[in-house]
């Protein structure tokens, strides 16, 4: 609701200039009037850094819907003895809970084994060998813990660090704190495979912040970025002449107007402009190697060829001074058939993911690549409500879940945080998703408390209902 | 008080440093210092003014009418004395006796901090909690919580509109009719000027696109600026209502709540070859103004009217747009069932109510007065639908001339397809499978594989089993085998004969017992329900024992009712101002924003009801207000008083929907088609698109031939699981689920795909050899032909000095692309990048 004023403030300070240095041709600034020309040049750049980044680029991994800590990340014997009793009566005395009250609502501890990977010997589960085998990169949170407990409030919350729509996602405000070192491709990417986050834009738009840092969704379908290349006939000198015509009219009527949005458009065209000859490139993986792609399993059929694929993708944006990549899967909702979906979902990301880790550190890109495996929330370690069996899921559960950070200056090897004996409730190390936040921003060398946005008279920030840095994940 | 988002408690701002939640087996516990209450600081503590607050907000939701954790229930005076199964929650002047306050400040000893959730109390609120025991913990008789249906009964939408007397204003001279009364009225009071009427080009632009999506044509335009009689605006806005395209135009609003789609969804999203009959039935209703209260009732209940017809029936389509898991295998799971029927409950509460009914699946609703048990007596409306096909007419012959060739081409070329395996079988895969059984590395085979493989006497059985799984990895197998099954085309659909059914809906015959689930669960039924409204409205009247949806249609009908008419009225505010009276459009329940002119809320709905419901009459007064037609010039003045403009001091600017932005290219370039209804158009798609193998899975629909490549954005196949991408990039609405509010993005994808979809640049043409061969012309006035045709008003010097030198830039520059371009060419090409350029503007997309 904040859009337009904000946009307008940034414009106040932008249009003057951008109209006149973004200028094409010469030809052309001669058809604008000298105001616009004699405009000072832009002093419009990023705030920060606040301190010396160890990241240079975040690949934001979301598997939205809610991983289950208890299968994947978090082992725990005393739960698997209980499994297929109601937690016992002592679990209870004296004791508040959010909603467990059913006695049909049985104990269950992971189908699944864990194993201990890497020389630090971290325990994950054995669905996962191809992210083991980067145990020792990997930063392993198990005592984060959130808010609000159905997805859309929970996504945009883990998105924006506050549960309502409308707020700058933290890829907007790291865009808007740091700015990108690509010129020509969008320094705020998203990339999706199957139908993405419930709450949509909301967990990548820019709230009050200039829309300039909100995420571009490319395609998850076919080729990333459709209609890069010029129609048949239209010369790319045709296509600047064009360009250089249309954005004089545009200026002009923004002149007129003042709608800041017209600006807005500008701003698309010339990225727009600047794609058409970086995109192809970026979007181009017929140079990489059989092995890469093997290892990706790009070729892989459905959802697991098209995560491939975005993985890939995304070690390519960052390779190209892309700032900050959103990588969304939707599938972990398992209310039911936890087994059998589980297993499938971690087939789909498992592999991609490992390569994605293994590539970035072969290339010496991980150490500047902060790596974030998130989720909403994680998943009880009560059934919901049935036997435990091939058929059971896991409800909605947020006092105890586990992330992790690998690269990017987060010290690997190590598992920070606990939950209790049956994964209830983080209770050592507890990492609020406000801490994480604060910590990620860290990481790429901004202050949390100092990456301000002015809304009505107030100085908003990503943290801004709390949030301290986790100081054992730095380096 | 929970913080607001974006001024956010200073408690909240301490951070999540301080946030502690319960411990279970292990508690380690941050320990805050426990607040001291200040040195004279006794102020009276009032109940209802301090203390209901903060039991309300942080500790109802446990220890509240849904549920009483550890038996203490804190919303009545009674159950909150008599404390929980531990103790005493309140002991009246021994606040150290007192559990409550223990508990709200972690001194418990066994570490138990509440409320559990979010962040801990704040110092003052624990004080107020103390103070007000250290006081006698006094709680008045009539201070008890009302209970959830009662809840927010004072909230503004849930009371009958009543039609408010006109507001007084000084300038009567701006006032068109009733609704600018109520605008300058507020503005009077900010002192804020409204803006002035904006120019009539911008005017009759702007009325064409808010009424039938199409822009005016140089004609139209000459005829509007010529015509000095003072009703000229209105006989077009008259001419507009009553134009097939306004129905093309509002039917798409609808569409988007309706979730309308021409797929099924989910893997298989098969193609629903009769879902735009209801699409039809839309429009229809629409150009023929079918009343409001006729339109909801039919759509949701139209087989059990009376005298139920054939286009009611195709009414209740709008309840047949739900996914569709596997149809037609092997039948619909009871899982599936009830996903439905709830999704059906839900976008009724939605669409209809403006109330998100869905938050009461699991739990009683947070925030609206609608407990666990009303939302399922709604859903049990939907618990009895059962989805029937009924006979439609034909359609016309050239459909299936179409067909049968599709179906010539296809066969034939699976034909084809199979030549080529059999050769492909007889010729070369020997010799593949032979090198593979040499060179196969057994342990990077399945176990059923690598135990054969290297064997020296296989069975047959064996063998074939090899030669199976070799068929299965080889890609060249694969590739040949697919495209037997593809009939050699891009395409895995084998043509579909053309259908002729409508999707509706009945009543089961035997009506089932719906029950509440427990935590939204079907598996864990509650208590038994019969089919009701919610309980916090005015009731329903049965026709017989219990309510039926067509008791439940006419309950949302009924002019009492108070929510109907204003969640209507609004939509259609916000489609002519592009935000409506209550900004957010999905829900007015109590979540929802205050909107920003209530009495004209409500004089506008009591004139909708008045007026038979009729839409148009609506609309019609919408947009001969002044109110409508100010100028929507941006006004910096007002950014840091009213930047949202709620006061409506200027008509709002904004680009047009995914569907307009093509209609509009469409249309200036003249290659539209402008036929209504039918079959839904599948424009080509681009190769990018088709082509590529991880996509093998997906259904493409052959590319339309002919006039039906041209047609509106509305017609546009919608494929659930791939959306056209040129709507789908100018944020089309989502189908899988109702969508009140379209996204309004501007990013560089919309850039490439104005200068570089083949569509588009198809319009570029076309329009570049209309400039072209434009007759009897000089360069001037074929540039403001241009402008005209594409934004509606004549260049000004800038503009026409700019695109000049465009053209002859252009010219040059064509000229030189190859040898010896005969000028003509370079002439046309000149044109079209001119045309190109104006198809590109910011304006061109937008409602100004």
């Amino acid at each position: 609701m904040h859009a337009d004023n904000e946009q307008l403030l940034e414009s106040r300070r932008g249009f003057l200039t951008s109209s006149a240095s973004g200028l094409g041709t010469a030809a052309l600034a001669s058809l604008l009037n000298d105001e616009t020309s004699a405009a000072p040049q832009s002093s419009n750049g990023p705030i920060g850094p606040h301190h010396p980044p160890k990241a240079k680029a975040c690949i934001f991994i979301f598997l939205a819907g809610g991983t289950s800590h208890i299968e994947l990340f978090d082992p725990k014997p005393k739960l698997d003895e209980l499994t297929g009793q109601p937690l016992p009566k002592s679990f209870f005395e004296g004791k508040r809970f959010s909603f467990i009250k059913q006695p049909d609502a049985l104990s269950m501890g992971s189908p699944f084994g864990y194993q201990r990977y890497g020389e630090c010997g971290t325990e994950m589960s054995q669905l996962l060998p191809h992210i083991g085998k980067r145990a020792d990169d990997i930063a392993l949170i198990r005592s984060l813990h959130t808010d609000a407990f159905d997805h859309a409030p929970a996504e945009i919350l883990f998105s924006t660090g506050v549960d309502q729509p409308g707020r700058p996602s933290a890829g907007a405000w790291t865009h808007y704190g740091l700015g990108s070192v690509s010129k020509n491709l969008p320094g705020y990417v998203v990339l999706m495979t199957g139908r993405g986050p419930v709450s949509r834009s909301s967990t990548w738009g820019s709230g009050f912040l200039p829309t300039r840092h909100a995420g571009v969704l490319f395609r998850g379908q076919g080729e990333p970025v459709l209609n890069l290349a010029n129609p048949n006939g239209i010369s790319e000198r045709m296509q600047r002449s064009q360009l250089d015509t249309l954005k004089a009219l545009n200026d002009r009527r923004y002149q007129y107007l003042r709608d800041p949005q017209i600006r807005s458009r500008i701003d698309a065209y010339e990225l727009a402009y600047r794609m058409q000859s970086a995109a192809p490139e970026l979007i181009d993986v017929s140079q990489e190697t059989k092995a890469t792609h093997d290892a990706y399993g790009t070729e892989r059929l459905g959802e697991a060829g098209s995560f491939g694929r975005n993985c890939l993708l995304a070690r390519r944006l960052v390779e190209r001074g892309v700032r900050y990549v959103s990588l969304f899967h939707r599938r972990w909702d398992h209310h039911s058939k936890l087994t059998s979906r589980l297993e499938q979902n971690c087939q789909t990301v498992d592999q991609p993911i490992g390569a994605l880790l293994g590539d970035l550190k072969r290339r010496g890109l991980l150490d500047s690549t902060a790596v974030v495996w998130g989720t909403e929330f994680g998943r009880t370690p009560v059934t919901q409500n049935q036997k435990p069996g091939p058929l059971a899921g896991r409800d909605h559960h947020r006092f105890g879940f586990s992330l992790w950070i690998a690269g990017g200056g987060a010290k690997g090897g190590q598992v920070i945080g606990k939950t209790d004996d049956i994964g209830w409730h983080a209770v050592e190390d507890r990492v609020h998703v406000h801490d994480f936040h604060a910590t990620l921003l860290h990481l790429m060398g901004l202050d949390h408390k100092r990456l301000t946005y002015p809304v009505a008279g107030l100085d908003v920030r990503l943290t801004v209902q709390g949030g301290r840095v986790v100081e054992k994940v730095l380096a | 008080m929970p913080s607001h988002p974006l001024f956010p408690s200073k408690r909240s701002l301490l951070g999540a440093g301080l946030l502690v939640l319960l411990g279970v087996l292990s508690v380690r516990s941050e320990q805050e210092q426990s607040p001291q209450p200040k040195n004279g600081d006794t102020a009276a503590v009032d109940f209802v003014r301090d203390v209901k607050p903060i039991l309300a907000t942080r500790c109802y939701s446990c220890h509240g009418e849904d549920e009483q954790e550890g038996g203490l229930r804190l919303d009545r005076k009674a159950d909150a004395f008599r404390g929980g199964e531990i103790g005493k929650a309140i002991v009246a002047k021994q606040p150290e006796k007192s559990l409550l306050l223990r508990y709200v400040t972690g001194d418990d000893p066994d570490g138990t901090i509440m409320p559990p959730e979010g962040t801990p109390l704040s110092k003052k609120q624990v004080a107020t909690l103390r103070r007000w025991i250290e006081q006698g913990a006094a709680w008045p008789a009539n201070a008890d919580a009302v209970p959830i249906e009662k809840r927010a009964a004072d909230h503004w939408a849930f009371q009958p509109p009543h039609r408010p007397a006109l507001p007084a204003v000084k300038n009567l001279n701006w006032v068109r009719n009733p609704i600018d009364r109520f605008v300058l009225a507020k503005l009077e009071d900010a002192n804020i000027k409204p803006s002035p009427q904006a120019n009539r080009t911008t005017l009759l632009r702007r009325l064409h696109l808010d009424l039938t999506g199409l822009p005016p044509t140089p004609t139209e335009i000459d005829r509007f600026l010529n015509d000095q009689h003072p009703d000229a605006y209105k006989s077009v806005v008259d001419k507009l209502l009553a134009s097939p395209h306004f129905g093309e135009r509002w039917s798409r609003y609808w569409l988007d709540l309706a979730r309308y789609a021409d797929t099924d969804g989910y893997e298989d999203d098969k193609y629903r070859p009769d879902a735009w009959r209801f699409r039809d039935w839309v429009i229809h209703a629409y150009n023929n103004d079918l009343p409001y209260d006729r339109f909801t009732v039919e759509q949701l209940a139209g087989d059990l009217l009376p005298k139920a017809t054939y286009d009611s029936k195709v009414a209740t389509g709008f309840h047949r747009m739900t996914l569709t898991n596997g149809a037609g295998g092997g039948g619909i799971t009871e899982e599936f069932r009830v996903k439905t029927a709830k999704d059906r409950a839900a976008t009724t509460g939605t669409v209809w109510l403006g109330l998100s009914l869905r938050c009461a699946e699991c739990h009683s609703h947070k925030y609206d007065p609608i407990p666990i048990r009303d939302y399922y007596r709604f859903y049990a409306f939907f618990d009895n639908a059962e989805e029937t096909n009924v006979p439609a007419p034909p359609l016309p012959t050239r459909y299936h001339v179409t067909y049968q060739k599709a179906k010539q081409t296809f066969e034939s070329g699976q034909k084809r397809a199979k030549a080529k395996l059999a050769a492909f079988e007889r010729n070369v895969f020997p010799h593949r499978f032979e090198r593979w059984w040499q060179t196969a590395n057994p342990a990077k085979l399945p176990k059923r594989i690598a135990s054969i493989i290297r064997k020296p006497d296989l069975t047959k059985a064996q063998f074939t089993r090899l030669q199976d799984y070799f068929r299965s990895t080889d890609p060249e197998s694969i590739r040949l085998n697919s495209a037997v099954l593809d009939g050699g085309e891009i395409t895995n659909n084998a043509p579909l004969a053309p259908s002729s059914q409508s999707l509706t809906i009945t009543s089961r015959f035997k009506p089932r017992q719906s029950y509440i689930h427990k935590r939204g669960n079907f598996e864990s039924p509650g208590q038994h329900v019969t089919p009701g409204t919610p309980g916090f409205l005015p009731p329903s009247k049965p026709r017989g024992r219990f309510a039926d949806r067509l008791d439940m249609a006419r309950w949302i009908v009924d002019p009492a009712h108070p929510l109907t008419a204003r969640v209507a009225v609004n939509r259609f505010w916000k489609h002519l101002f592009g935000s409506g009276l209550v900004s957010t459009s999905d829900g007015i329940g109590t979540r929802g924003e205050k909107p920003s002119h209530p009495e004209l809320l409500n004089w506008l709905a009591v004139e909708f009801v008045e007026q038979g419901w009729s839409r148009k009459a609506i609309i019609r007064l919408i947009v001969t207000s002044t109110t409508y037609q100010q100028s929507s010039r941006y006004r910096e003045e007002l950014v840091d008083i009213d930047a949202n403009n709620r006061l409506l001091s200027r008509q709002n600017r904004y680009r047009v929907e995914s569907e307009v932005v093509r209609d509009l290219a469409l249309a200036a370039s003249g290659l539209l088609e402008p036929a209504i209804g039918g079959p839904s158009i599948q424009p080509p798609l681009p190769t990018a698109l088709t082509s590529i193998r991880a996509l093998k899975n997906e259904r493409f629909m052959e590319a339309s031939s002919g006039r039906d490549r041209y047609r509106r954005g509305l017609y546009v196949n919608v494929q659930r699981t791939l959306r056209y991408p040129m709507l789908k990039t100018f944020d089309g609405a989502d189908p899988n689920v109702v969508c009140t509010q379209r996204e309004r993005s501007n990013t560089p994808l919309q850039a490439l795909t104005l200068l570089n979809d083949p569509v588009f640049f198809e319009c570029a043409q076309a329009l570049g050899r209309r400039l072209a061969t434009a007759s009897n012309m000089n360069n001037a006035a074929r540039i403001r032909l241009a402008f005209r045709l594409c934004v509606g008003r004549n260049p000004d010097d800038f503009e026409l000095r700019a695109v000049s030198d465009l053209l002859a830039e252009q010219k040059r520059l064509a000229g030189e692309a190859a040898d010896n371009v005969p000028a003509r060419t370079a002439e046309t090409a000149a044109w079209i990048g001119v045309a190109r350029v104006l198809l590109n503007l910011d304006e061109f997309i937008t409602r100004e």
